[in-house]
């Protein structure tokens, strides 16, 4: 039975003729929306009556799945760094209400506005052109999410990365991996190479965690909004530009390094124009290893959802038949940067 | 006896009457579940027709890096386990950082391991050349 039935459709229109100071709100109707492996998506369509939100709404309610990812952020914190990014200006989706209590629907949700647009990454891959411009916006727009540090107000739930990012990721890959790590020698190796290869503390700020394309929407090349923030946390900033540029994220055009759409230096410009900082390539190499072992950790967890049963899904399922994809990738990076060195 | 046709011939004919006669019929709202279900069977009938090669392939890799002398002919369960048990050996030296200065040999036995189990997932990967 999906989240909004007969019996929890009425529970909801209150909640929200609350929460938006309507006097009524109707949902005219739902629907899930794909894309959704970690979260559930709806797009729900209102007519609100009365209060600031008068009128038809079209808003995306976001719950947790029947089984979270350990790395996510639950959805109260997802609201709050949603909301964070949207007062500072970023291109997002306008956060609306968050719901705690999980007698109204089962699960914690919130609720934002739903921004028309294409997300999939193979169709935005495919212009003809380089979309220069689209990437210069989508480094901007990461530079200003750079710009939030530790210490702001709302965000005290993050964990701090210590003793220093890099090294933290490490021993969290190392837990998520569990015995994994111990039998899967190509991951036992990126593990090592990313231990005695780490850079030392540097600066640290808000990151996405999941900054690429697929990620995002456009409409007629122009970006609207970032989305999926429920990896966020403190990072080293050079981690999203890594992740962006990853083989992993250009759904096969990899003539364009910057999330398959245009070259990193665009990509590049827009970030350093906005975050103050200056791209270190260095530390971009080093965060590029660590997100091949990062993705291949989270396709063997998603994998585990199907095997363990909490989750069953031929999606996940093929996931986990995706580990030597990424393990190719990463044994391909490694081997070039240590050639380069020697 | 075992029934013929045995699990191979029926997963290969299942998946050409998938392919030829309900892939080009289905709605685009379940294109990409029909691809994931021709996938997941490819994959499958890979792993059942050359797993035990590729496992080889794999077991050889890892005797060349520590030095041993290749056993011939192991299959099936045997196969698997030795593999396992070379693997973790590899994945405990790694840790302790016996390739920490010179990890030549350990690269090549890695891609190896790579190639050998892209065979049978994505075997279109290594036909491109990556």
């Amino acid at each position: 039975m999906g989240l909004i039935n007969i019996e929890t459709k009425r529970r909801l229109e209150t909640w929200l003729a609350h929460e938006f100071s309507a006097e009524h709100v109707q949902i005219k109707s739902h629907a899930p929306l794909g894309g959704g492996a970690i979260s559930t998506n709806l797009a729900v369509d209102l007519v609100v009556d009365g209060g600031p939100l008068f009128g038809p709404q079209a808003l995306v309610l976001r719950a947790d799945s029947t089984a979270r990812v350990s790395a996510s952020l639950t959805k109260p914190q997802e609201f709050a760094v949603l909301n964070k990014a949207f007062l500072s200006g970023i291109k997002v989706p306008e956060p609306l209400a968050v719901c705690t209590d999980t007698e109204l629907l089962g699960q914690q949700f919130y609720v934002m506005r739903r921004l028309a647009g294409e997300s999939a990454g193979r169709l935005i891959v495919k212009a003809n052109q380089p979309q220069t411009e689209l990437a210069h916006e989508l480094g901007r727009q990461l530079g200003l999410l750079h710009c939030i540090g530790p210490g702001t107000e709302g965000l005290e739930f993050l964990p701090m990365p210590s003793p220093t990012p890099a090294l933290a990721r490490v021993e969290l890959y190392r837990k998520w991996l569990e015995e994994i790590a111990v039998r899967d020698p190509v991951l036992a190796f990126g593990l090592r190479w990313l231990e005695i290869n780490a850079p030392p503390r540097g600066e640290i700020v808000l990151g996405h965690w999941d900054y690429r394309t697929g990620n995002y929407l456009i409409d007629d090349g122009k970006l609207l909004g970032i989305l999926d923030w429920e990896f966020a946390g403190w990072a080293d900033p050079m981690a999203d530009v890594a992740w962006f540029c990853t083989r992993s994220w250009r759904f096969g055009r990899h003539d364009r390094e910057a999330g398959g759409i245009a070259d990193r230096s665009h990509f590049y410009s827009g970030y350093e124009e906005t975050s103050g900082r200056q791209v270190d390539e260095q530390r971009v190499s080093y965060w590029e290893a660590a997100a091949y072992v990062r993705w291949a950790t989270i396709a063997l967890q998603q994998a585990h959802r199907h095997m363990s049963g909490a989750d069953q899904s031929l999606e996940l399922a093929l996931t986990g038949r995706m580990v030597p994809d990424i393990e190719l990738d990463l044994v391909t990076y490694l081997d070039r940067l240590e050639s380069r060195e020697n | 006896m075992r029934d013929e046709p045995n699990a191979m011939d029926l997963l290969e004919i299942a998946l050409k009457t998938f392919n030829e006669n309900i892939l080009p019929e289905v709605s685009p709202e379940q294109r990409y579940s029909a691809l994931m279900i021709a996938n997941a069977l490819s994959i499958a009938a890979r792993e059942l027709n050359e797993g035990e090669e590729q496992g080889r392939m794999i077991l050889e890799a890892l005797q060349t890096l520590f030095g041993e002398k290749e056993k011939h002919g192991m299959e099936g369960i045997a196969l698997n386990e030795e593999i396992e048990d070379l693997e973790r050996q590899l994945c405990d030296d790694i840790a302790r950082g016996k390739y920490d200065t010179d990890f030549k040999p350990l690269m090549t036995c890695l891609k190896t391991i790579v190639h050998a189990r892209l065979a049978i997932s994505n075997p279109k990967l290594l036909a491109a050349g990556a």
